[in-house]
């Protein structure tokens, strides 16, 4: 295993649980660690908690969310933190990169004027020249007229990359980053997230597609039900997975000359369900054995199942 | 007399279209051609804005070129498909789905109104059977549903009126690996079933695997690339 | 006990209406929890106006079972009585129990309020999702009809319309609807837009569903829980309104009793009979403060929960 050192991680998380208002589990347990300059993928299928992890980290779970566990940003814990503390953490140590660029900017302002945001939040100003700078590093072509043009004009994948710009404004050590490239074509998604990639903080990447975080993570963490079922290198993980969880789903990505893929049998467990006898992902497995029903699997090794052992 | 199987179940001819007015106005299809005959599945990449998404509006007869002409088999004498004739699915799945009807209702939104209620209820449940969801509650709402679910509702809402020509834009980029397997497993069927199927994608491996064409779109024309 | 009599919990009819029935009750229960538990009950302010929106109705429900005169029964001889136990509200220059014509007047003021909204509402949801679906030539006739309206000061085009028909409540309500419906056509146009493209619309239309179809059975869906919220909003300033116009005699004419009209006839006696302008003035105060706290509520919870549907 390759994690972070204990205690050199960007970004902590141990025992992390969510609960929402309507009573539904969406985080059963999560332990993961981002060490600097480390780029992290958060896999899984649609209701996995790969979005809820995200959410928790940057203080955006909605009102009546019960957290328990840590979260450790640069030593900070910011699970029960005030309004106060992440806003002063939001923007200097954690930035924030979301799906859908055209959303993420106002429409009215100047995309120039819009970074430039990342500075005045904190009372600062941007220093001269810094905005076009940046975005001429992130491969914005003639950035400077770039920036005082309105985001209707820019492309998605040149204002996912102004996005970038925002986030890492103030040099954070940790950027989050939730499907930042399911708008974009195949060919912007490599050129956006090699340029986030290049920024040097530590990224917690959260997708859903396996072939982008082979080529654009140091690690990967695989979630299924709520809790992580496989960590390890993207390389290992994703080119030999142990998990028979992980196995399904690299198995059901369609290759050319091959027949069409098998979808995993069955539909994930509800985050409704109650706490889980066994694991949770025993129904769907083909590999599933008597004891499965036992205990929810600890992770070993980085594999959280008796049959893989 | 031509053999039905082999008449196609839509031609597209010389299709333009030019989007924004003055100097901001570009030409997004420039004299784009495309046959589709029964059983076909088309697959179309290309860069986004490349004009993709709008040649599918314009098959669909949701949008009219500014020249050219589309020909569907039937279609009707207003220069557009019969109802029912054409199905189409999205890439935001959850958004094909009106929040408010119950999945039964969307599913059967497309059924001929003169269908009795067990009529109109028996070919519900068939279609959402057929996508491999027979054991939901079919009076839940979308937003109950994962996005894979909400895909595979869409496509029996698809199925149900029995469409000619199925247009999937972007169908399976916003799903995890086993949804995507799933709809693309789906949209053989359709095909095997006699169905014409446009694919736009992203994905190149799954159009290559899918694909009996493949189409690439850039500057506005579909050429051949496999 | 008999058996039959037990309370049985299935709904007796079967078939049809059963499934339609257990859906009602199970909305209505779910609304009655999301009163209770709610963020209407959460906010201090929302609980407030619920609070006083409870008290003007059972004001105006309940006022005239209990009140012990008629509203406007004349009794020369108790005129300008100070509050007592006979009058609990005292009586006016004509001897009329205060207290019955401002539960009667209350009455009245809230019934032509929602009675207004509703008008409003109806002919902003027509323009509004006709314009919307439209498009093109009647979207822009539509939009300018809404722009003309929207160019006169509404209390002005309110005054002209009364002008046009004459003094008199049932016109009052006529020209508080002309005037108030194109802000909230421009409002359901916008909120028409908004649905107008989402995929499931042109699934609607690929499936054969002409425009009439999309319109009731999917945007109208849409669109009136957001514009109930807008219109709540409005109560409160449509009462004014009333109480205000009628004020000025343009409404409610002698001798019925509403909350305007009173407080201009209670103006000649200020000096004399205090009273008679105190009660009014608070019916008018409660009724528009629980209108204004309970629609701000019901637009943050509607908020809260659209930010909340968007993270299950």
């Amino acid at each position: 295993m390759s994690g972070p050192r204990a205690g050199t991680a960007e970004l902590d998380v141990g025992g992390l649980r969510v609960t929402y208002r309507n009573g539904a589990a969406a985080v059963r347990g999560v332990d993961l660690a981002v060490g600097a300059g480390e780029v992290l993928g958060l896999v899984g299928e649609s209701g996995s908690g790969k979005s809820t992890v995200a959410r928790a980290v940057l203080g955006l779970l909605p009102r009546g969310a019960a957290v328990t566990g840590n979260i450790r940003v640069g030593g900070r814990e910011l699970v029960g933190a005030d309004p106060r503390a992440w806003r002063a953490v939001r923007g200097d140590v954690i930035g924030y990169v979301g799906q859908d660029p055209f959303a993420a900017f106002d429409p009215r302002l100047k995309v120039g004027a819009s970074i430039a945001e990342a500075w005045r939040a904190k009372g600062r100003t941007p220093p001269a020249g810094a905005i076009p700078e940046r975005l001429a590093a992130l491969g914005v072509p003639d950035a400077d007229a770039a920036a005082r043009r309105r985001p209707h004009t820019w492309s998605g994948g040149m204002l996912q990359r102004a996005a970038i710009a925002a986030a890492t404004a103030l040099a954070p050590t940790l950027v989050v980053a939730d499907e930042p490239t399911s708008a974009l074509d195949a060919g912007l998604a490599d050129a956006t997230l090699a340029h986030l990639r290049a920024t040097g903080a530590a990224v917690l990447l959260i997708t859903h597609d396996l072939r982008l975080a082979a080529r654009h993570t140091d690690r990967v963490a695989v979630m299924y039900a709520g809790r992580i079922v496989e960590t390890g290198d993207s390389g290992e993980a994703l080119s030999r997975p142990r998990h028979p969880y992980t196995q399904a789903l690299l198995a059901a990505l369609p290759r050319p000359g091959h027949p069409l893929p098998e979808p995993l049998p069955g539909e994930p467990p509800s985050p409704r369900r109650g706490a889980d006898a066994g694991c949770p992902f025993a129904p769907r497995c083909r590999r599933v054995r008597a004891e499965c029903s036992d205990d929810v699997p600890a992770p070993i090794d980085g594999v959280a199942c008796v049959a893989a052992r | 007399m031509t053999d039905p199987s082999t008449e196609p179940v839509v031609v597209a001819r010389d299709l333009w279209r030019t989007h924004g007015r003055g100097p901001r106005a570009h030409d997004v299809l420039r004299g784009t051609e495309l046959t589709a005959l029964p059983g076909e599945i088309i697959g179309i990449v290309g860069r986004s804005g490349c004009g993709k998404s709008t040649l599918l509006r314009i098959l669909a007869g949701l949008e009219r070129p500014d020249r050219g002409s589309v020909f569907w088999n039937p279609g009707t004498r207003a220069g557009r498909p019969a109802p029912g004739s054409v199905a189409a699915v999205f890439q935001d799945a959850a958004g094909s789905l009106d929040p408010n009807w119950s999945i039964a209702r969307s599913v059967a939104e497309p059924l001929a109104r003169r269908l009795t209620r067990q009529a109109r209820r028996a070919a519900v449940l068939e279609a959402l059977r057929s996508v491999g969801l027979g054991d939901l509650d079919p009076s839940l709402r979308p937003a109950r549903l994962s996005g894979g679910q909400c895909q595979r509702v869409a496509l029996a809402r698809a199925f149900a009126a029995r469409p000619g020509l199925l247009l999937a834009d972007e169908p399976t980029s916003a799903l995890d690996a086993s949804a995507a397997a799933a709809i693309l497993r789906l949209l053989r069927r359709a095909a095997d079933s006699g169905t014409a199927v446009v694919l736009v994608t992203h994905d190149r491996d799954a159009a290559a695997a899918l694909t009996t064409r493949l189409l690439g779109m850039s500057d506005g024309v579909l050429t051949h690339i496999g | 006990m008999p058996k039959a009599a037990a309370p049985d919990t299935t709904p007796p009819a079967p078939g049809r209406a059963t499934p339609a029935l257990r859906h009602t009750a199970a909305s209505l229960r779910r609304a009655a929890a999301a009163l209770r538990h709610g963020p209407l009950m959460a906010s201090a302010l929302g609980r407030t106006g619920l609070g006083l929106a409870g008290l003007a109705l059972l004001f105006a429900v309940l006022g005239p079972v209990v009140a012990t005169h008629q509203p406007d029964t004349v009794d020369l001889g108790a005129k300008l009585h100070a509050p007592d136990g006979e009058h609990w509200f005292g009586t006016d220059q004509f001897g009329r129990d205060q207290f019955a014509r401002l539960t009667a007047g209350a009455r009245r003021s809230l019934l032509a309020a929602f009675t207004v909204l509703a008008g409003s509402c109806t002919v902003s949801l027509v323009v509004g999702v006709v314009a919307g679906l439209a498009r093109g030539f009647a979207d822009a006739v539509l939009m300018r009809v809404v722009d003309i309206v929207l160019a006169i000061p509404s209390l002005v085009l309110a005054l002209a319309v009364v002008g046009v028909l004459g003094p008199g409540f049932g016109n009052l309500l006529l020209a508080l609807v002309i005037s108030s419906w194109a802000a909230n056509a421009r409002i359901v146009r916008a909120f028409t837009l908004a649905v107008r493209d989402r995929p499931y619309i042109a699934a609607a239309r690929l499936g054969g569903a002409g425009p009439a179809r999309i319109a009731v059975g999917h945007v109208l869906p849409a669109v009136v829980p957001r514009l109930l919220v807008v219109a709540t909003l409005q109560l409160g300033g449509t009462i004014v309104s009333l109480a205000g116009l009628s004020f000025l005699g343009l409404g409610a004419q002698p001798p019925t009793a509403e909350l305007g009209a009173m407080l201009g006839d209670a103006r000649a006696f200020v000096t004399v009979a205090p009273w008679l302008l105190a009660a009014p003035t608070t019916v008018v105060l409660v009724v528009t403060a629980a209108a204004t706290l309970v629609g701000d509520a019901v637009r943050d919870a509607t908020h809260h929960s659209a930010v909340e549907e968007v993270h299950p």
